[in-house]
């Protein structure tokens, strides 16, 4: 058994704030080391303990391995939980904290790096009879690669084998365009994971997004806490995450599940840890890929589950066995995550920067906010454009929906443009109603989900509302003076 | 007063006509119809224009104003008339401008370098999307904004060319 | 104050006959309005399109504030001269409102023969800078002039009240402490280097503006220097290099944006402490004059008629309504403004001189600015007057008009003849402003007196070259004469020679004035030592 007696958070945001809350409430203190940009931030504001870091960039702060080793021993931090993104999923970290002792709260740095190599992770797979879909890792020159991937069938994508997170994914519908695509894939598989290899995966249409959350401790238990649908995403990137999946067949429910505890057994996983699988209209599923990190979405399992992720990631890395047997795990009702992001799904989701001039969110017992900004900050293209997490839980899935719905109602966020009303449309889209969900469901409603078009009495209100709150347009300086007021514009 | 405001990448003709409490607006050529904005609290107003009405919440920064109205989230933009007309005169084509917020990754072409219309001038990186962005016409580069690993704002110059020569 | 109870019957046939006329009058007017403003040969506006130049009232329109009125003076100067060819005397000015302030625009039309200077286009500029100088209006130029007119260069150039004394003029309201800005849209050469130059501001536009003493040509002549236009002195080259100008921008639109906010920045001018009031519309309508103003310029009408369909809610105090009858003298309310007006009803008399002396002290005392309205064939002559006096009262009448502190401004509502022109504050007399009516007629005498005299000074010289004429003949020469004295004393001109600073609608009467008066109360009225009376 070991003991944690302070913990340092090498992250930001939402999530650095929810780990901290954890914490406090068991009496750990916490460590926040953050890049100066973050100075404002509610995490640093929350931490009774904090380390400024440099860095050239705000993001090469949070990676450097180094320097927050300094901070671990500076403040006498014994554990580190480094959240998602970052340094989580990075195996040389969770090595470099093991040999300067300190505890890392997590899985075993060579289960991060055979699950973090997408490839090592599919022969993994392979090796061990689950379900996989048909893929070709990248050996030879290109020209082979590309080569072989048309083999496998189109559509298709190109993946960076270091990579994860719906990042540096390439969706190729035509012959034509596999070889731009295989290009700038390498590119940025080696700008954003530092190597350039990459493989290619059948891309499934109308496939829907179901991922298990597991728990292992080190003593061999593993159980699951059932599984989360998270088909809704904009650039393979998830928007609406919920748990349970909805309109999913119990027994295709509990093979999937199993086959989530199998796969962590037998990679001899540990901590939390998540199975994402495809599911086929057909109903074939398929593994995707395994993180080895707390996920962003993990707030929807807790809701329905009533447990602390976070606190059994601490309790796990402590030394102490399960809490809970799988039949303990008891499901209730049904929670919806909604991602509150800083970008204009008008104009193809770029992100959009600017001050918080006016940051509500909403508030009272029906809705679970996790959020890393107040009014007044900056939001700039630095990281990540989510502002917010608004997770809300109902008996089922309808009554989610309408607490949702509430929960946007009262969020209100002005000078930096977010996808609340877009969230909001989806919510209200028959289709999401009704289960009809899948990972192409925004693009193929695109059009439907577009806001409905301004009147012309509505467009004018707006620009009646700017121009008299302006001083350009009613400064008195320029009044027009007597008796030339009187007179419009008339001319001799 | 009369000023440019864009709004959902459309440009209008405001005027403001009048004095305090007595305003009238107008959109363009139409009609001038009498102008209220009662600023209530908490970022709530209520705007009058003619027999219309519409409750609001709006907040206001420099020449932008973020209203949320309608079941929708707005930013408008007020545009100073000498700045304006100096983007109609100036960029035109003979500037590139970014098309997001973003980092630059690469500078493909130097100051002084002769460049055909859609070659790739600059990389740019948003939200893990690289874009390439290519030189609007055919021209000489006469200056790049950016270097490498800056980052810059929506609708920001890249990439200039040197003014045609005059007919 | 009482309201002037009008008995003038819009149903008589008079009244319809002398409509009619009006109506045909302003028509004419109008049309030759719109026709100096925008005629212009295809080809000039080709060029300019093709220069990336805008039309001169297209850069005005820019310029002013949306939905405020334009006062243009002098839109029909040069339209019976140089064959018609340069209307506006190739000059666009007037009184505007830009980001809230009074401006006086001052903008060559460069679609007339490239904006060169005629000697009336000279004229015209040299009055427009009187105007600042005397209102202190603060000024934009929007230079756009290819020079001077060489063919007609002695016109213009060498006198005391030439094209010199625009420059003088400028540096005197510089002095004043009158701003200016300058736009400069194309050349500004040789002498007119200096009106940018000579502002507070100076604003130049890439490409097409040029400040040079003298241009390529001529350097090339001079000295066999080759340069091109824009090294020699464009836009560049004066904003960073010589710092001739102030700002370089790169399209006509921005520097009128920019000349904008500069005059944004302005104060507002302070106005003379004058009492004002709500302003009130008049209670007969304006439009009514066209039935009284007659068709011809011998008939008579009532004066009081016209004030009414002028003044705020037609109210009107007549002083000392029983003397001197052939002079109405009395205070009313103008836009708010408290003004006396002297307006002819007859022929003067010594009581009229005399009554209207008194009241014209009494404004000035009081700073009460005065509104002239002419319609004067001239004093009383004969024995008997001549005996009373009628010269020395004629006379005391002029030595206060003339040294009168309070603003003047006059309209020639029909004859203006003689010396009553004068005693009625004629242009020589300084009036701020001076407007003619369509129909107005303004000659040393009646034209008939005239016509007559002329015929016999040519029939004498007939006579002696042994020649006697028959009677068709003769009254061939009178006919003759008397068109040629009729057209030489028409508003259209007196405008032409830029006697006056336009011919108005009588209708938009109240509303000239208004502005006029607005723009005279930029000034302090300076107390000033009166002359002897020759009591």
């Amino acid at each position: 058994m070991k003991t944690i007696t302070k913990v340092l958070i090498p992250n930001r945001g939402e999530i650095a704030c929810r780990i901290l809350r954890t914490l406090n409430r068991m009496d750990i203190p916490g460590v926040i080391v953050y890049h100066p940009v973050d100075a404002d931030s509610p995490a640093v504001e929350m931490a009774l303990e904090k380390v400024e870091l440099n860095g050239a960039t705000p993001v090469s702060a949070y990676l450097d391995v180094e320097q927050i080793i300094k901070a671990c021993k500076q403040t006498g931090a014994d554990a580190v939980h480094p959240g998602f993104g970052f340094l989580a999923e990075n195996a040389g970290f969770a090595r470099r904290l093991e040999q300067e002792g300190i505890l890392f709260i997590g899985p075993l740095p060579e289960t991060i790096e055979m699950m973090g190599d997408k490839v090592a992770a599919r022969t993994f797979c392979l090796e061990n009879n689950f379900p996989l879909a048909p893929s070709v890792a990248q050996s030879g020159t290109d020209k082979d690669f590309i080569a072989s991937a048309k083999k496998i069938g189109l559509p298709l994508l190109i993946k960076a084998a270091a990579g994860g997170g719906g990042k540096g994914m390439h969706i190729v519908q035509e012959p034509g365009a596999l070889e731009q695509a295989v290009l700038l894939a390498k590119d940025e598989a080696q700008r954003f994971f530092g190597n350039d290899l990459v493989y290619a995966e059948r891309f499934l249409e109308k496939s829907r997004h179901i991922e298990v959350q597991v728990l292992a401790d080190h003593y061999g238990n593993v159980i699951h806490l059932g599984e989360r649908e998270c088909s809704i995403q904009r650039r393979f990137q998830k928007i609406i995450e919920e748990s349970p999946a909805p309109a999913l067949d119990s027994k295709l429910r509990r093979r999937i599940c199993a086959a989530a505890v199998e796969i962590t057994r037998k990679a001899g996983y540990r901590n939390a840890g998540t199975v994402e699988f495809i599911l086929a209209p057909d109903g074939e599923f398929f593994f995707l890929e395994m993180n080895t990190r707390l996920q962003v979405e993990h707030p929807v399992t807790e809701m329905v589950t009533g447990l602390d992720l976070v606190e059994l990631q601490i309790c796990i890395a402590r030394g102490e066995t399960l809490p809970l047997t799988q039949k303990q795990v008891r499901a209730k009702g049904h929670a919806i995550e909604l991602r509150l992001y800083a970008e204009d799904p008008e104009n193809d989701f770029l992100p959009s920067t600017g001050q918080l001039l006016v940051y509500q969110m909403p508030s009272g017992d029906a809705v679970r906010v996790e959020n890393g900004f107040t009014r007044g900050m900056t939001v700039s293209t630095a990281f990540d454009p989510m502002l917010a997490k608004l997770i809300v839980h109902g008996n089922d899935r309808t009554k989610a929906i309408e607490l949702g719905l509430k929960a946007l109602e009262g969020t209100l966020v002005l000078g930096v443009t977010t996808n609340a009303d877009y969230l909001a449309r989806i919510l209200c889209f028959p289709a999401f109603a009704a289960s009809k969900i899948h990972t192409g469901f925004i693009p193929m409603h695109a059009q439907a989900l577009k806001p409905p078009q301004l009147s012309i009495e509505e467009r004018k209100l707006l620009l009646a509302a700017a121009a008299l709150s302006s001083r350009e347009f009613i400064d008195p300086a320029f009044n027009v003076p007597e008796p030339y007021a009187f007179f419009g514009d008339w001319r001799n | 007063m009369q000023r440019r405001i864009d709004l959902l990448n459309e440009s209008y003709r405001v005027t403001v006509l009048g004095q305090h409490k007595a305003q009238h607006l107008q959109v363009a050529d139409g009609l001038p119809q009498s102008a209220v904005l009662t600023i209530g609290q908490d970022n709530h107003s209520i705007i009058q224009l003619g027999d219309d009405k519409a409750d609001i919440q709006m907040a206001v920064k420099g020449e932008k104003a973020y209203i949320r109205a309608f079941g929708r989230t707005f930013t408008l933009g007020i545009v100073n008339p000498v700045e304006q007309a100096a983007q109609d005169a100036g960029s035109g084509a003979d500037t590139a401008l970014a098309p997001m917020p973003g980092r630059v990754v690469k500078v493909h072409v130097t100051v002084g370098e002769k460049v055909l219309k859609g070659q790739p001038v600059i990389t740019i990186e948003s939200m893990k999307i690289l874009t390439v962005i290519t030189a609007p016409r055919i021209g000489e580069v006469s200056q790049v904004h950016f270097e490498q690993g800056k980052t810059f704002d929506r609708n920001a110059p890249l990439i200039t060319l040197k003014e045609k020569e005059k007919a | 104050m009482r309201r002037i109870k009008s008995s003038i019957d819009p149903q008589s046939s008079e009244f319809r006959t002398f409509q009619r006329q009006n109506h045909k009058r302003m028509d004419t007017l109008h049309k030759s309005h719109q026709k100096a403003r925008f005629d212009r040969p295809e080809r000039d506006i080709k060029r300019l399109r093709a220069q990336k130049k805008l039309l001169v009232r297209e850069r005005i329109d820019l310029l002013l504030d949306p939905g405020t009125p334009f006062l243009e003076l002098s839109t029909l100067a040069a339209n019976m001269a140089y064959d018609g060819k340069v209307p506006s005397a190739g000059v666009v000015s007037g009184v505007g409102i830009v980001s809230g302030r009074e401006i006086l625009i001052m903008a060559s039309d460069s679609s007339i023969k490239g904006g060169a200077w005629y000697p009336l286009t000279v004229k015209k500029m040299v009055r427009t800078l009187d105007i600042a100088i005397e209102n202190h209006l603060p000024m934009v130029h929007l230079v756009d002039a290819a020079g001077a007119f060489l063919p007609l260069q002695s016109g213009l150039f060498p006198d005391r009240h030439m094209a010199g004394r625009m420059f003088r003029n400028q540096c005197i309201l510089s002095a004043k402490g009158v701003k200016q800005v300058a736009l400069v849209l194309g050349h500004s050469t040789a002498g007119g280097a200096y009106v940018p130059t000579l502002c507070d501001y100076s604003i130049m536009v890439r490409g097409t503006g040029g400040v040079f003493l003298g241009g390529p040509p001529l350097v090339k002549a001079a000295t066999g220097e080759e340069v091109t236009a824009d090294e020699l002195g464009g836009a560049d080259v004066h904003t960073r290099i010589s710092g001739t100008a102030d700002y370089a921008v790169d399209s006509e639109a921005e520097g009128l944006a920019l000349v904008r906010e500069i005059v944004g920045t302005f104060p507002r001018e302070t106005k003379v402490a004058v009492e004002r009031r709500e302003p009130e519309e008049p209670f007969y309508d304006p439009r009514e004059l066209y039935g009284i103003i007659p068709d011809d310029v011998q008939k008579q009408f009532d004066m009081i008629d016209v004030i009414a369909r002028i003044v705020d809610g037609s109210r009107f105090h007549e002083f000392k309504p029983d003397y001197g009858k052939t002079i109405v003298c009395g205070f009313a309310f103008l836009y708010g403004w408290k003004v006396g007006i002297i307006g002819n009803n007859g022929v003067l008399f010594s009581d009229s001189a005399q009554k209207s002396t008194q009241f014209m002290q009494l404004c000035n005392r009081d700073r009460v600015p005065i509104i002239f309205l002419q319609n004067i064939t001239g004093f009383m002559i004969g024995k008997g007057y001549e005996h009373g006096g009628i010269t020395k009262d004629g006379a005391k009448m002029l030595m206060v008009q003339a040294n009168l502190d309070v603003p003047k401004l006059t309209i020639m509502t029909n004859g203006s003849f003689g010396a009553g022109n004068y005693a009625m504050c004629g242009r020589a007399f300084d009036a701020r402003f001076l407007f003619s009516w369509p129909n107005s007629q303004i000659s040393v005498m009646g034209m008939q007196q005239a016509a007559k005299t002329l015929t016999q000074i040519r029939l004498k010289a007939l006579q002696r070259q042994g020649k006697n004429l028959p009677e068709e003949e003769v009254q061939k020469i009178y006919d003759n004469i008397a068109q040629d004295y009729l057209e030489r004393s028409s508003a259209y001109y007196s405008t032409s020679e830029l006697w006056d600073d336009g011919i108005i609608d009588p209708a938009d009467t109240r509303k000239v004035l208004g502005i006029c008066l607005s723009v005279a109360l930029n000034r302090e009225f300076k107390e000033t030592p009166n002359g002897i009376l020759r009591i």
